[in-house]
C-alpha cells in the first residue's frame, strides 16, 4: 500500500518537473505560465468570495447531475437486466444519448430551463448512459450462478433484485462511480461556458481567458482537477465502506 | 608568392560570396503579419491582393493571437489584434509599437420585429426594464456598452442565472451568438456576420435595431482592433512599415469595391490549415463587409481616441485593459 502511494506521488512529482521543463522550453508565459505564478494566482483566488461561490455552485451542479443520472441509470438497468425485450428497446435510446453533441441540445435547454439548470441537464444526459452501461454490466455479472437456483425455487423478481442482484452488483458499480463523477465535473465546466452560466467555474475560466490572465486560468483548471481527485477519493471511500457493510 | 596570391583571391571570393548572399537575404527578408480571423482579417485583404514580399500574412484563431506577440522570441513582426489585448500585453512600448487602428466596431443590436430600434436619443426609454443579451459581455463589446450606459446615466445590472429582470435598470446577460433566438431576450448585441445570419435564419423575426458604433462614437465607432509592429522593425526598416501601412490605408477603398468571393479567396490562402473560416460565401456580403467598419487611422491621429477608450474600459472593469505608455505609439 505504502509502495503504491510512493509511485503515485512519484508520478505527480514527474508531472510537476515536466511542467517546469515545458515552461522553460516554451518560454512564453501566455502559453504556459510558471508553476509559481499559478500557485500565486491560486492563492489570490482563495481570498475571493466569488471564487468560492463559483466553486460551490459548480460542485453542486455536478453532484445533482450525478445523483440524477445514477438514479435514472440504475432504475433503467434493473428492469433491462430482467426483461430482454426492454433491454433491446433501451439499447438505441442509450446509444443516441451517448453520442448526442452537447451543442445541439444546449440551445433548447436554455429556452426551457435557465443558464444555471442547463449544465445540470446536459451532464445528466451524458452521465446517465454511462451509469446505465456500468450498472447493466455489473448486474449481468452478478449472481449468474444462482440464477437457475432462484428460478427453481420460484424466488420473486423483487426479492431477486433487492437481495441478490443489487447487493452483488454494488461493488462493481460503486467502483465506477468516482470516474463517472469526475467526468461529470469536466462536462459541467464545459457546459457552463456554453450556457454562459453566471457564478460558475466555467464562467470564471472564460473570463480569465478573455482577460489573458493565464496563471488564473491554469489555477482554476488545477483546482477543478483537484476537486475531481477529491470526488474520486470520496467515492472510493464510500464504495469501500459500503462493500464492507454488505 | 603564388600560394599567397591564390589564398588572398580565395579569401576575397569567399568574402564577396558572403556579402552577395547577405544582400540577397536582406532583400528577401519576410516580415510576418498576423491577424485573427473575422473582421480584422478583412483588413488584410488589400495587402494580400497587392502581393507577398516582403510580408508573410497569417490568419489565425483569435484565441492564439496573444502567443504570437509574447515570449522570448515573438513570431509576429506585425500583428492586428484587439486594442484591449494590445494594451495589456504590449502597452509599455518595450517590444512593440502601435501603428494605427484597423477596425472600428462591428457590433449591432437585434430585436424582435415589434420593438423599437435603439438610437442615442431613445437609449433610456428603449432599454430600461428590458433584457439585453450581449455576446462577449465581459470583453470589449460588453464593456463598451456598459460604458455607454454609464456615461448616459442609465443604471444597468448584470443578470444572475435566475433570469429575473429589474424594472428600473437595463438588464444585461452574457450569451453565445449561437444561442440567440427571438424569444431569449428583448434585445441582443451581436457581431457581424452573426447579426446578418440571425436575421436571415429567423426569416425576419429578428431585425436590425441599431449599432454600438453609433452609440459610442456617433457613427465613427470605437477603436476595436489595432496594428502593432515590433519596435526593432519600426526602428530598423521604416520602409517596410510604410509599405504595410499603405496597404492598410487602402483597405477601406478596396473592400468597398471588391467582390466578397474574391475577398474570401484571398483570405483562404492565408488561414491556418484546418481553421474554420469566420466568413463563408453564405455570410460575407457587401453589406456585412461595410458593417465591419474596416478603416485605418494612423497612431498620430487616433492616440487620444485610443487613450480615452481604454480609460473608459478600465473604469468599467480594470481586468480587461491597461493604460498605455506614450512610447507605445508610433508617430512616424
Amino acid at each position: 500500500m505504502k509502495k503504491n502511494l510512493l509511485f503515485s506521488v512519484l508520478a505527480l512529482a514527474l508531472l510537476w518537473v515536466g511542467w517546469i521543463i515545458a515552461y522553460f522550453a516554451i518560454g512564453n508565459a501566455y502559453i504556459l505560465p510558471s508553476f509559481w505564478e499559478t500557485l500565486r494566482a491560486a492563492g489570490l483566488l482563495f481570498a475571493r468570495a466569488d471564487f468560492w461561490a463559483a466553486f460551490g455552485n459548480t460542485f453542486l451542479r455536478t453532484l445533482w447531475a450525478f445523483l440524477a443520472s445514477f438514479a435514472v441509470g440504475v432504475l433503467c438497468a434493473v428492469p433491462a437486466r430482467l426483461f430482454p425485450r426492454l433491454r433491446a428497446f433501451l439499447a438505441p435510446v442509450v446509444s443516441v444519448l451517448r453520442t448526442l453533441p452537447t451543442m445541439a441540445v444546449i440551445l433548447i435547454l436554455l429556452l426551457w430551463t435557465s443558464p444555471a439548470a442547463a449544465p445540470v441537464v446536459v451532464v445528466s444526459l451524458v452521465l446517465a448512459p454511462a451509469v446505465y452501461s456500468a450498472a447493466l454490466t455489473a448486474l449481468d455479472g452478478a449472481g449468474e450462478e444462482y440464477g437457475e437456483l432462484a428460478a427453481a425455487y420460484g424466488v420473486s423478481k423483487k426479492r431477486l433484485v433487492l437481495q441478490m442482484y443489487l447487493p452483488l452488483a454494488a461493488p462493481a458499480l460503486l467502483s465506477q462511480a468516482g470516474a463517472i463523477l469526475s467526468m461529470g465535473l469536466k462536462i459541467t465546466v464545459s457546459a457552463e461556458v456554453l450556457a454562459s452560466t453566471y457564478r460558475s467555474l466555467g464562467y470564471m475560466m472564460q473570463n480569465a481567458k478573455l482577460a489573458v490572465e493565464m496563471p488564473e486560468l491554469l489555477a482554476l483548471t488545477l483546482l477543478a482537477v483537484l476537486l475531481g481527485f477529491l470526488l474520486e477519493g470520496a467515492c472510493a471511500l464510500i464504495s469501500k465502506k459500503a462493500v464492507k457493510r454488505a | 608568392m603564388k600560394k599567397s596570391l591564390f589564398s588572398a583571391c580565395a579569401l576575397l571570393s569567399c568574402a564577396l560570396a558572403f556579402g552577395a548572399a547577405s544582400c540577397g537575404k536582406a532583400e528577401q527578408a519576410k516580415y510576418t503579419v498576423y491577424a485573427p480571423d473575422g473582421a480584422t482579417a478583412l483588413a488584410l485583404a488589400n495587402a494580400i491582393s497587392a502581393g507577398g514580399d516582403p510580408f508573410d500574412y497569417r490568419i489565425i484563431d483569435a484565441s492564439t493571437i496573444a502567443a504570437q506577440v509574447t515570449g522570448n522570441n515573438p513570431a509576429a513582426d506585425f500583428c492586428v489584434m484587439p486594442v484591449n489585448l494590445a494594451s495589456k500585453l504590449l502597452g509599455t512600448g518595450e517590444n512593440y509599437r502601435l501603428l494605427g487602428t484597423v477596425t472600428n466596431g462591428n457590433f449591432y443590436f437585434l430585436t424582435a420585429a415589434e420593438s423599437v430600434s435603439i438610437t442615442p436619443d431613445n437609449l433610456s426609454q428603449a432599454l430600461v426594464g428590458k433584457t439585453v443579451g450581449v455576446v462577449q459581455l465581459s470583453n470589449v463589446p460588453g464593456l463598451t456598452f456598459q460604458s455607454v450606459l454609464g456615461e448616459n446615466g442609465i443604471p444597468y445590472s448584470l443578470m444572475g442565472n435566475d433570469g429575473a429582470a429589474l424594472p428600473d435598470k437595463v438588464n444585461l446577460k452574457g450569451v453565445e451568438a449561437a444561442n440567440i433566438t427571438p424569444a431569449g431576450a428583448d434585445y441582443y448585441l451581436c457581431p457581424e456576420p452573426d447579426v446578418s445570419a440571425k436575421i436571415k435564419g429567423t426569416n425576419g423575426k429578428l431585425k436590425y435595431a441599431g449599432s454600438l458604433q453609433e452609440l459610442y462614437g456617433g457613427g465613427e465607432g470605437y477603436p476595436q482592433a489595432v496594428l502593432v509592429a515590433k519596435k526593432s522593425v519600426t526602428e530598423g526598416d521604416k520602409g517596410a512599415v510604410q509599405a504595410l501601412v499603405s496597404y492598410f490605408e487602402g483597405s477601406a477603398e478596396y473592400l468597398a469595391q471588391a467582390e466578397p468571393k474574391e475577398i474570401l479567396s484571398l483570405l483562404a490562402g492565408k488561414r491556418t490549415e484546418g481553421l474554420a473560416p469566420a466568413f463563408t460565401e453564405a455570410t460575407l456580403t457587401a453589406e456585412v463587409v461595410a458593417r465591419c467598419s474596416v478603416r485605418y487611422t494612423p497612431a498620430r491621429e487616433c492616440k487620444a481616441r485610443i487613450d480615452g477608450f481604454l480609460s473608459k474600459l478600465i473604469a468599467v472593469n480594470g481586468n480587461f485593459a491597461n493604460a498605455v505608455a506614450e512610447e507605445f505609439y508610433y508617430m512616424g
